[in-house]
């Protein structure tokens, strides 16, 4: 599938960037195109056949068509990794857009810039999370249980049990993103890590929970359990990775110096980090006129042009009382509150 | 005189038989690693949130499920704008849920089930949630068979109960969670039908009730089965060790019988720890497969008890056995040992009350625990600290009488080398094999120990190879219930009266060991009851 572009990288170092720029629909790697449709999808509706307008490729038809809960859980997905991106970057340079400085040709997904690699992390983590979910909600039918693989489920769940879902979710998320398939050029590793990074980000969240239920209920059984972390506290460590995010050189890969012990110790480390290729242009001419939080945001977002600020009369939720378990009842106060914006 | 088989078991054929055993513990260990799964599998489920729109909220014959025909409404939690109120939500759990596109079902092998409830709360700057706040959950469990159409839910059982929440928060903002301990909700001591359905309400009928809980976004339950596969190897591994044992009863009953004395105290703890074993053997899961048991996990309990009460009287007895017991002319009876055995039956008695108090009442209500209300925390700690500490008390008073044992061996060794050769020997024999015993003992209670703070500390799997994965959990539940099988198949056979007598040249003495004839002839009291040399042997020496 890769095969004309990857030789052509090799051929070339400079004709990287054309080629990625100028990719031809269908001849780019599954990866790459379901996550940028994912994240680049903002519009509210919830389209009845996510797959297809995914314009998934054989593979992901299949996974879509094995199980009818999978395209909910996929438009689950999206939503919460945008949502989530939105809330945690408003107050950034960068704002979750999918363009640099408003301009149209300065697509995050030309390159692979530090946003680019968190976008792909973002949105993997966000996918296994949701799939995880709705294995555990049983609106997903078709998760399977890990230890049993090519066995008869029923028996072997019977008998042994099931594995947890966070790990099935692992799966069919490299499974749906055609992990196999993205290629071996740089550019696919280098993406193919970032979500790997960002799938982890969800499983390092994953908090053991643990039951005693022996001899007068002591702890001579115990049996313990994964709980699936809420996804923002994924998110809060994603937002960290994106800020200690590496660069790497683009290098020729087709003539591949020989591994020192040295690079390897260094490639093993770095694989628990974010990696992008280039560097992300200057973003102070897209801040003019974004609200900033306060006056230490307002210094670094601005880019030192300064900043307006002003008071305006805001109708909020106050003295809040929790009536009951799910719902919240409040007055509408009104206060004057500061508002900030860049000049 | 005659002595046990212990004593007059030649060199070799113990070797034989403590290798046999050996090699009976080993495979159990095995079969425990490489053929059973975990002892037990746990499932987490997320509720779904259904909007009852009903005006009666107490009718008990509307379910609400999220899988299958007639499945609920579905509402979003956060959406503040819709028009309902709390009393319409119900967080329904479907249990168990699917995998591979197929609807499972419980299995009766699978034995219990256990639900514990986590739930997710939002973080609110302007209402946070105090720790130790009460929840009040209202919650109904059904069930439904294979066979019976999606909607036919039939209750099992209801009770609104009261829980504890702790929670705690690292980063307060909005969107974040708190980090709430898990809360233990029921306990089913039989998985007798295929489907089960919780249904769970938060009820403010009182002022305050449900009021400082915070926003709830998720609810999430966690249950928890023993696995079928390991039922089947537990069950088999009793329906083997039962006939054994129940033989050897049999065969160590007949031969104390035999004699021409009455049984011993000894014999009769002896006996009276076989039975307990036996009982815990039973393989009674195989009525759980027919009949709805839920009295099982209780039952379970009271036999390990019962168990575990015979072990620690049976040590003390025998350690009180072998030492000087001042009235030696009378036949030793347990009432000599009342003070000793008091410690144990406290303990024991505590602990069956503390039981009764959890997993009796769950009979009646699978919702209920001690532990929720002040009044029954204070119980509970109660009876487990009395527990905890007559064990001390035990255990003290154990090592005391068994370093009192030791002592006395050794103050008589010395005397050894003014007896005849052949006797001394046949001395120096009965005190070895009563150290390997003794050492038996605390090699099974050590290795008891050490499996279980291995098991706490390690991983639960063990990978030697590729091919090669023990479970070690499951590996040491069945280790250890064949070490302690094993151990009292050992004891019931080592101590059996052996029939062989003592050769005639031993006691045919020469003119020179005239004098130890005299010191070792039978007391007066014993000539009718001919009890283990060893014991005799100590108690002699005791009146001169």
């Amino acid at each position: 599938m890769l095969g004309s572009s990857s030789v052509s990288y090799a051929i070339a170092l400079s004709a990287l960037t054309f080629i990625s720029s100028e990719i031809v629909e269908g001849s780019r790697p599954v990866l790459q195109r379901t996550i940028e449709s994912l994240f680049s999808d903002r519009s509210e509706t919830v389209y009845p056949d996510a797959c297809k307008w995914l314009r998934s490729s054989p593979r992901q038809t299949k996974i879509c068509n094995r199980d009818p809960g999978m395209e909910e859980t996929i438009d689950v997905a999206k939503n919460q990794a945008i949502s989530s991106c939105e809330d945690a970057f408003r107050y950034d340079k960068w704002n979750c857009s999918l363009v640099f400085n408003n301009k149209p040709k300065r697509n995050i997904f030309n390159k692979i810039y530090r946003e680019t690699a968190f976008i792909f992390a973002l949105t993997a983590a966000s996918l296994s999370h949701a799939i995880a979910k709705g294995c555990a909600s049983g609106s997903l039918v078709k998760c399977s249980c890990l230890n049993s693989f090519g066995k008869n489920t029923v028996k072997e769940w019977k008998t042994a049990g099931c594995g947890d879902d966070f790990r099935y979710g692992k799966r069919i998320t490299r499974n749906f993103l055609d992990f196999k398939h993205a290629g071996n050029d740089q550019i696919a590793d280098t993406l193919k890590q970032n979500v790997l990074v960002g799938v982890e980000a969800v499983g390092e969240q994953l908090r053991e929970v643990c039951k005693c239920h022996g001899f007068s209920g002591s702890c001579t059984t115990k049996t313990c359990w994964k709980r699936l972390p809420p996804f923002s506290s994924a998110m809060g460590l994603l937002k960290k990775q994106y800020h200690h995010a590496v660069k790497k050189k683009i290098v020729n890969y087709t003539t591949k110096r020989a591994i020192t012990p040295k690079v390897r110790k260094r490639i093993r480390k770095d694989r628990k980090s974010l990696v992008y290729l280039q560097k992300t242009p200057n973003l102070c001419v897209s801040t003019v006129g974004r609200p900033c939080r306060d006056r230490q945001n307002c210094a670094t977002l601005c880019c030192g042009r300064g900043y307006n600020k002003y008071q305006r009369a805001v109708d909020s939720r106050c003295n809040c009382k929790m009536l009951n378990c799910c719902f919240v009842k409040c007055d509408t106060c009104r206060e004057n509150v500061d508002f900030y914006e860049c000049k | 005189m005659t002595g046990t088989i212990i004593e007059n078991l030649s060199g070799r054929k113990l070797a034989v038989l403590v290798s046999f055993l050996l090699l009976c513990q080993v495979a159990c260990f095995l079969i425990g690693g490489l053929v059973a799964p975990m002892p037990a599998n746990a499932q987490n489920i997320l509720g779904t949130v259904c909007r009852d729109t009903a005006t009666e909220k107490n009718d008990t014959s509307t379910w609400f499920y999220n899988r299958g025909k007639g499945a609920c409404k579905t509402v979003d939690l956060g959406d503040f704008n819709q028009l309902f109120t709390e009393h319409d939500i119900v967080f329904a759990f479907q249990m168990p849920v699917p995998r591979e596109s197929m609807t499972l079902d419980y299995s009766r092998w699978q034995q219990n089930l256990i639900g514990v409830l986590q739930v997710d709360i939002r973080y609110h700057s302007q209402m946070e949630v105090k720790p130790r706040s009460i929840i009040t959950v209202d919650a109904r469990l059904a069930y439904r068979n294979k066979g019976d159409p999606d909607d036919a839910w039939k209750l099992y059982t209801q009770s609104v109960e009261k829980r504890h929440l702790d929670c705690d928060i690292d980063i307060k903002t909005e969107e974040y969670l708190y980090n709430c301990s898990a809360i233990p909700l029921f306990e089913l001591g039989s998985l007798y039908h295929d489907y089960y359905l919780l249904n769970v309400r938060l009820p403010v009928d009182a002022p305050g009730m449900n009021a400082n809980i915070g926003h709830i976004q998720d609810m999430w339950l966690t249950v928890i089965n023993q696995n079928g596969g390991f039922t089947k190897v537990w069950v088999s591994l009793k329906t083997v060790f039962f006939p054994c044992i129940v033989a050897i009863i049999v065969w160590f009953w007949n031969r104390v019988h035999m004699l021409e004395r009455k049984p011993v105290l000894l014999e009769k703890m002896l006996l009276s720890l076989g039975i307990a074993l036996c009982l815990l053997n039973m393989p009674l899961e195989y009525l759980t497969l027919q009949f709805d048991l839920p009295f099982m996990l209780l039952l379970g309990d009271i036999r390990q008890g019962v168990f575990y009460a015979t072990l620690f009287s049976f040590w003390l007895v025998f350690a009180g056995e072998h030492m000087l017991i001042q009235d030696t002319t009378a036949q030793s009876s347990l009432k000599q040992y009342w003070r000793h055995l008091s410690a144990v039956a406290m303990g024991c008695i505590s602990l069956f009350i503390f039981d009764m108090c959890e997993r009796g009442v769950q009979l009646r209500n699978p919702f209920y625990s001690i532990w929720v209300t002040d009044l029954g925390t204070n119980l509970a700690l109660t009876f487990i600290v009395l527990a905890g500490i007559s064990t001390c008390i035990y255990f003290l008073f154990l090592c005391y009488m068994v370093w009192k044992v030791f002592v006395n061996i050794s103050h008589k060794r010395a005397t050894l080398p003014t007896m005849c050769s052949v006797r001394r020997l046949h001395y120096e024999g009965i005190i070895y094999r009563f150290k390997f015993l003794m050492l038996a003992t605390l090699l099974c209670a050590a290795l008891t120990v050490i499996g279980f703070i291995l098991g706490q500390v390690a991983e639960g799997q063990w990978k030697w190879d590729e091919n090669i994965e023990l479970e070690y959990t499951s590996a040491f539940f069945t280790g250890v219930y064949g070490m302690w099988n094993v151990y009292i198949f050992a004891l019931l056979v080592l101590y059996a009266p052996s029939h062989k007598r003592w050769p005639a040249a031993e006691n045919t003495s020469d003119s020179q060991n005239l004098s130890e004839e005299i010191e070792f002839s039978p007391l007066p009291s014993e000539t009718a009851s001919e009890i283990s040399s060893l014991t005799s042997f100590i108690r002699k020496t005791n009146v001169d």
